[in-house]
């Protein structure tokens, strides 16, 4: 019995012991668990920051629109504009020792094309070869400017081809191989992520030992992790909570761009929002400004255009939307709607406060005679219900969050093009406009930046005054961190970019 | 319970395990949502999510993906998430265990707490100690987890850091979700405790047991507990059951990877497989702990052995 019990209580001792961290191990709090260890085939753009450390994209994205040269050192694009010539960065290696070379990014990128969700971002890509150890040639279909800024969608990374080749294609996740400032050690899944640093990074030996990835989904318990001292950094703070932890003294709350764009889309070839009066109305009679400084605590960023603020080709200069609510009324009246009624279609939760938001909308249009119904839907069910043509669409407007992944303005106004028309394409407000049709063949094949900067500048010109959609603003991607942490840096798309310069303050 | 009738019982189960398939199979596909849409992202293209109904076979009929699963099941095979493209076996039994643990812990704080609640609350009726019993049960009951969840990090992890925020890790891990869920299981056990201990307190056996001069003790533990247990027995089994179903309040605010949290995210994803997956493991559990309880009675109480 004595035996029995010394045993059990060792048994409880050794599972009790908890994990020692030090000051040179970071554990990140994360709203979910990576879904899936294998970049290629990943969901859930903020995976990115613990994926990325093991495997890297060719080109990192600056939360200011930039494209930072990466595992592809430079490029150059041909006179006829449909060919690419990427330098691959030389001397790098995987950490399995193999180099990479164009062969090994020709291959990943076949990889992701094959499997990635997100494979439709290189749909204009027609081939690729191998040029030489460190030159890679990508033809497109047609000229496409924004493939650089395409290429650093982080879910394009690179993987040992030994690798695969040894694990097989169904079995990345179980030792994925990259370049990435660390090497994968486990994933539990639903419990953690541990990587461990990578001392022959090309880019400089990590200053961390150890990362550790654990998922919180509740935003609270999230927070009070942060709080408690169980992590270091978290991502997705409630932004009426931001200012609080900002308050403690230990804590620090970042709040880069992000590539995520809220947006009303008004279905244009339906009641009653074929009469462009009726849409521009609506701009007038909501106070954007006000819903982004009160609900938001000023983390968010009204649009001026369809956005995101800060990609390449914004412009603040076409809003010419202030809260205008007798204007909104006098538009109304005209167009013979002075008691509009309308549904919206929203899933409460999926984005950042949107049932808040939603109610503020409802609030200023009933100061205009406006009832807008809500009808709240899952996602699911809405997903499907907005992927119907024009003929079977129900939808009169709905709430929707749109993210550019490429940080170029093209890949978030390319939509509003009429061959996009639901179900082909993402345009959900089935908007016709033939200047901005060819405004945006235009624009995606010619090699003169000014003209198609031009370009850019005049479609979203036409769309801010046609409003097929209420661009409403920009969601905040909020982190909080222990202030001792330093060295973060993130993409516009909700991810960290490589942990290697990241450390702690004694 | 004899053998031949456990065997019995054993077997009835399986068509009743059959129709859950059928049942469940019909109503994952009846929730509207398409999960290649779901899955292909928020804005993704008609050929995208085309491939992706192709891959998993969703664009078949009904019945030939029924027969398709049917078969996987009766080799062992679950099939592969939806969302992950990993065999969802696997995933389920981590997570299993981790339900298993945490249910496991829980119910035993249950029926100690509940049941001395419940004990003191009969044995000395409309005393201060009854009431106290009563008010804390209906407390247990009534308190959102999600709040009381969070109160307890906030107390235990970021004041006094002693226990961690949530997540796994270590026995420290499971103190505070054990304890959140299993005060709210006391609350249940003490009321029926209590209602069953003073429906047997009043009975001629204890007077009996008392005017044999027995010490009061032996008479409310060896003799009225004993015989109130089997109400207690079954409450506790039927709650254990529910608990082996994955507590999902208390495991999102406690970052707990048990079946719960996986049943609500193979939900939002549409992930048919996994879905599938952990209602006939819910199901399967239901049957056993059942079985369990039924046999647990012949244990506490001779007369239904013989019977």
């Amino acid at each position: 019995m004595t035996r029995l019990l010394a045993v059990l209580t060792l048994a409880v001792l050794a599972w009790a012991a908890p994990a020692a961290a030090g000051k040179d191990a970071l554990v990140i709090g994360m709203p979910t668990d990576v879904p899936i260890f294998d970049t290629h085939k990943a969901t859930g753009l903020h995976n990115g920051s613990i994926l990325n450390q093991v495997s890297e994209p060719l080109v990192l994205l600056s939360t200011k629109g930039e494209v930072i040269p990466w595992l592809v050192e430079s490029w150059e694009q041909s006179k006829d504009g449909k060919t690419w010539t990427l330098k691959i960065r030389k001397n790098v290696k995987f950490t399995d020792g193999t180099p990479v070379n164009a062969e090994a990014v020709r291959f990943s990128l076949e990889r992701f094309r094959k499997h990635s969700i997100g494979k439709a971002t290189l749909a204009i890509v027609d081939g690729i070869s191998v040029a030489d150890e460190s030159t890679l040639r990508i033809t497109t279909k047609a000229p496409y400017a924004p493939l650089i800024n395409t290429l650093g969608y982080h879910w394009i990374v690179v993987y040992s081809k030994a690798q695969i080749e040894k694990t097989g294609d169904d079995n990345v996740h179980t030792a994925p191989v990259g370049s990435g400032p660390f090497k994968f050690v486990h994933h539990k899944r639903g419990q953690e992520v541990r990587l461990e640093a990578n001392e022959q990074y090309w880019a400089g030996k990590p200053k961390l030992k150890t990362v550790i990835s654990r998922p919180y989904p509740d935003a609270s318990a999230r927070m009070l992790a942060l709080e408690s001292g169980d992590v270091d950094l978290i991502f997705q703070v409630l932004p009426q909570e931001a200012a609080r932890l900002g308050k403690n003294p230990n804590l620090v709350v970042y709040t880069p761009p992000s590539a995520r764009v809220i947006w009303i889309y008004l279905n244009t070839q339906r009641e009653p929002f074929k009469d462009k009066r009726v849409r521009q109305a609506l701009y007038y009679a909501i106070d954007r400004e006000a819903i982004v400084k009160s609900l938001f605590a000023g983390t968010a960023r009204r649009l001026h255009s369809p956005g995101p603020a800060g990609s390449y080709g914004y412009s603040e200069a076409y809003d010419h939307y202030g809260y205008d609510p007798e204007k909104a009324k006098r538009l109304l009246r005209e167009a013979g709607q002075p008691n509009l009624t309308f549904s919206i279609h929203h899933t409460p939760g999926r984005y950042l406060l949107s049932a808040q938001v939603i109610e503020a909308i409802q609030g200023y249009l009933r100061q205009v005679g406006v009832t807008m119904r809500v009808v709240d839907l899952e996602w699911g069910t809405l997903s499907q219900m907005a992927a119907q043509p024009v003929d079977k669409s129900q939808i009169q407007a709905a709430f929707f969050g749109w993210r550019s992944v490429n940080g170029d303005i093209d890949s978030a106004i390319q939509d509003f093009g009429s061959q996009f028309w639901r179900p082909a394409g993402n345009n959900i407000s089935f908007y016709k406009s033939d200047e901005f049709d060819r405004l945006l063949t235009f624009e995606q094949s010619t090699l003169d930046a000014k003209k198609r900067l031009e370009a850019l500048h005049r479609m979203q010109e036409i769309l801010m005054e046609d409003a097929p959609a209420l661009f409403l603003y920009g969601e905040p991607q909020i982190w909080a961190a222990r202030k001792s942490l330093k060295g973060l840096d993130w993409n516009p798309l909700e991810s960290l970019h490589p942990l290697h310069r990241a450390y702690f303050e004694e | 319970m004899t053998w031949r009738r456990l065997l019995a019982r054993l077997i009835a189960g399986v068509p009743a395990l059959l129709v859950v398939t059928v049942l469940v199979f019909a109503i994952v596909r009846l929730i509207p949502g398409d999960p290649a849409r779901i899955l292909a992202g928020d804005f993704a293209t008609d050929q995208v999510v085309g491939e992706l109904r192709e891959r998993w076979q969703l664009d078949r009929p009904w019945p030939i993906q029924y027969v398709t699963y049917l078969r996987g099941l009766l080799r062992g095979d679950l099939g592969r998430s939806t969302a992950t493209s990993l065999p969802v076996a696997a995933d389920l039994g981590e997570r299993f265990l981790r339900t298993l643990e945490l249910a496991a812990a829980a119910t035993v704080i249950g029926v100690l707490v509940g049941g001395l609640a419940g004990v003191l609350g009969a044995t000395r009726r409309a005393s201060a100690v009854d009431y106290l019993a009563t008010v804390v049960a209906l407390v247990g009951v009534s308190t959102p987890i999600f709040w009381s969840g969070l109160i307890l990090i906030l107390l235990f992890s970021v004041r006094l850091e002693w226990l961690p925020a949530g997540g796994t890790g270590g026995f420290v891990h499971l103190v505070l979700p054990a304890v959140s869920l299993g005060l709210f299981g006391a609350g249940v056990v003490a009321r029926q405790t209590r209602s069953s201990m003073l429906e047997v307190l009043g009975e001629e056996f204890v007077r009996t047991a008392r005017a044999k001069g027995l010490a009061e003790r032996a008479v409310v533990y060896k003799h009225a507990l004993r015989n109130a247990l089997i109400p207690i027995v079954t409450v506790v089994g039927d709650q254990f059951a529910r608990l082996l179903g994955g507590a999902i309040l208390t495991e999102t605010v406690f970052s707990w990877p048990g079946m719960g949290r996986y049943l609500i995210e193979a939900i939002a994803m549409r992930d048919y497989p996994v879905i599938q997956a952990i209602i006939l493991v819910f199901a399967a559990c239901f049957f056993v702990v059942n079985l369990l309880v039924d046999i647990s009675y012949g244990l506490v109480d001779p007369r239904v052995r013989a019977e």
